[in-house]
């Protein structure tokens, strides 16, 4: 059978034909046993995908999962923030900023001397290039997770230097005893 | 400040190899419930006492080494150092029994974690 | 995390987000989450890149919210934004390695699936569900990406031909050619299969 006879009843079968030319070919297929057969074939690939894809579960927690796209969502719209173009109030800023920053620098100074315990918020205050650091909290056992990762297409030899916690081949232990 | 910090790896192999030990229950429960590895194996466990706004630097491996600095109030700041290179630093807060928990992927879809904790003012026993 | 929105309605959630409303977002994250994760490993057939393009998908189907209008259901369109970041990725990695003499077979159809004889024996009949799910998992897995996505796409997601080709960014008749050899190589991997369990 000619190769575009065969799509012909491949596109038969997916209802992708006009309605005419779907009512011709179905009946030249009910005629001709090499066709019938064709699509016989094809329909039973096509029935025995259909809804029986293997489902995945991804093993990740749902907070993990999350905080790295809440990190990138944040990246992503300061990043537009800060390329965002200046609206015209925006420039009175500069005059108005001295002044401003002395007014908060006042009431920073003030909580500060009221607070007797030094602030508890995490500060990240640096990573090597390259790489990217994903913290969150898991609430039920109040543990903190930092997860680095690297943020580059590097192959592995040329990646940032990274701990690893890979047992030796050779007999000597990862620590040196 | 006495300190704990532990090297474990995650992997979905059973068997871990020499040097794995079974990982502390609460440190275990909390990788199980956050990572997707099925196996968890201690290979290094090191404590220090570190004084107030005093450093100490925790070889964890032969990449890797962990400086701890007591930034007091219960404050650290971690600096962690792979290769000679100092990959992240940060400070955090270290509140006993939780753990602070560093990781990051390591080769052969496996990964390594770092769980840091406090005891406050007890002595911290050393496996 | 609020609890009260693991018993909110999608439209609901949907709406809220639109409204800038994260933790909604990230309550439709967690219930569609393994189904965008899924499609992107049928499509990657590797874990960490799907599971990275996945969640690439949630980023911008945040940032796209506003163009959501409701003609499709929430997951239908997240579903087609994790399609086209895999598409794009595949592409991406098709310049960038270099063409088997059997890939460039495969991209014109199949010269051999053409003339193959038809397999008269429905290859999954009397499997179990699972079993069969499993055996068309394995099946797919050795299909080039072309043909595993144009199969994906048109018995999975069962988009038209005319929807298939533009997401693919090929011709009509590019996606029967593949379709064609796809089903094929399927049935013949599907009866291969089949022999070995019982052997």
């Amino acid at each position: 059978m000619k190769n575009d006879l065969q799509l012909k009843v491949q596109s038969w079968l997916d209802g992708e034909l006009p309605e005419r030319e779907a009512r011709q070919v179905g009946e030249w297929i009910a005629r001709d046993a090499e066709a019938s057969a064709l699509a016989a074939e094809l329909g039973s690939v096509n029935q025995a995908m259909l809804r029986n894809e293997a489902g995945v579960t991804l093993s990740d927690s749902r907070e993990f999962y999350w905080s790295k796209i809440e990190l990138q969502i944040q990246r992503e719209a300061e990043r537009n923030r800060v390329h965002a173009p200046v609206p015209w109030y925006a420039r009175w800023r500069k005059f108005m900023g001295p002044a401003l920053g002395v007014a908060a620098l006042a009431c920073v100074m003030i909580v500060a001397i009221r607070q007797a315990v030094p602030p508890t918020y995490d500060e990240i205050s640096a990573t090597i290039d390259g790489m990217e650091a994903v913290t969150f909290h898991d609430q039920s056992s109040q543990t903190t997770i930092i997860w680095l990762q690297d943020s580059t297409q590097a192959p592995m030899d040329q990646k940032p230097a990274l701990p690893s916690a890979q047992p030796q081949d050779e007999p000597e232990s990862v620590i040196d005893m | 400040m006495n300190l704990e910090a532990r090297l474990v790896w995650g992997t979905n192999d059973e068997q871990g190899g020499p040097n794995c030990k079974p990982v502390d229950p609460e440190l275990a429960a909390t990788l199980h419930r956050t990572f997707k590895w099925s196996h968890y194996f201690e290979i290094t466990n090191q404590v220090a006492a570190i004084p107030e706004k005093q450093s100490r630097d925790l070889r964890m491996s032969q990449r890797c080494t962990l400086r701890v600095k007591n930034l007091g109030g219960s404050r650290v700041e971690i600096n962690c150092i792979g290769q000679g290179k100092e990959v992240h630093k940060g400070a955090y807060t270290l509140t006993p029994p939780s753990w602070l928990v560093l990781g990051g992927n390591d080769t052969n879809n496996t990964a390594w974690f770092i769980g840091l904790r406090t005891g406050g003012g007890r002595a911290i026993t050393k496996n | 995390m609020d609890p009260d929105k693991s018993a909110l309605l999608e439209a609901d959630l949907v709406r809220m987000a639109q409204r800038g409303d994260m933790a909604s977002f990230e309550e439709l994250v967690a219930r569609y989450r393994d189904k965008i994760y899924g499609r992107a490993y049928s499509m990657m057939r590797h874990e960490e890149e799907a599971l990275d393009l996945s969640q690439d998908a949630w980023v911008k189907g945040w940032q796209r919210l506003s163009q959501f209008h409701g003609e499709s259901s929430f997951i239908t369109w997240m579903t087609r934004i994790v399609i086209n970041l895999c598409l794009d990725q595949l592409r991406k990695q098709k310049r960038q390695r270099a063409e088997s003499i059997e890939a460039m077979e495969e991209e014109g159809g199949g010269a051999i699936e053409r003339r193959m004889p038809v397999v008269n024996v429905n290859p999954t009949l009397g499997l179990e569900r699972a079993e069969l799910r499993e055996r068309i998992d394995r099946a797919l897995a050795q299909l080039s990406h072309e043909h595993r996505t144009v199969l994906v796409l048109h018995e999975f997601e069962e988009m038209e031909y005319k929807e298939i080709a533009k997401q693919m960014k090929c011709s009509i008749g590019t996606v029967m050619s593949r379709l064609f050899y796809a089903r094929r190589r399927m049935g013949s991997l599907l009866a291969g299969l089949r022999r070995e369990s019982s052997e």
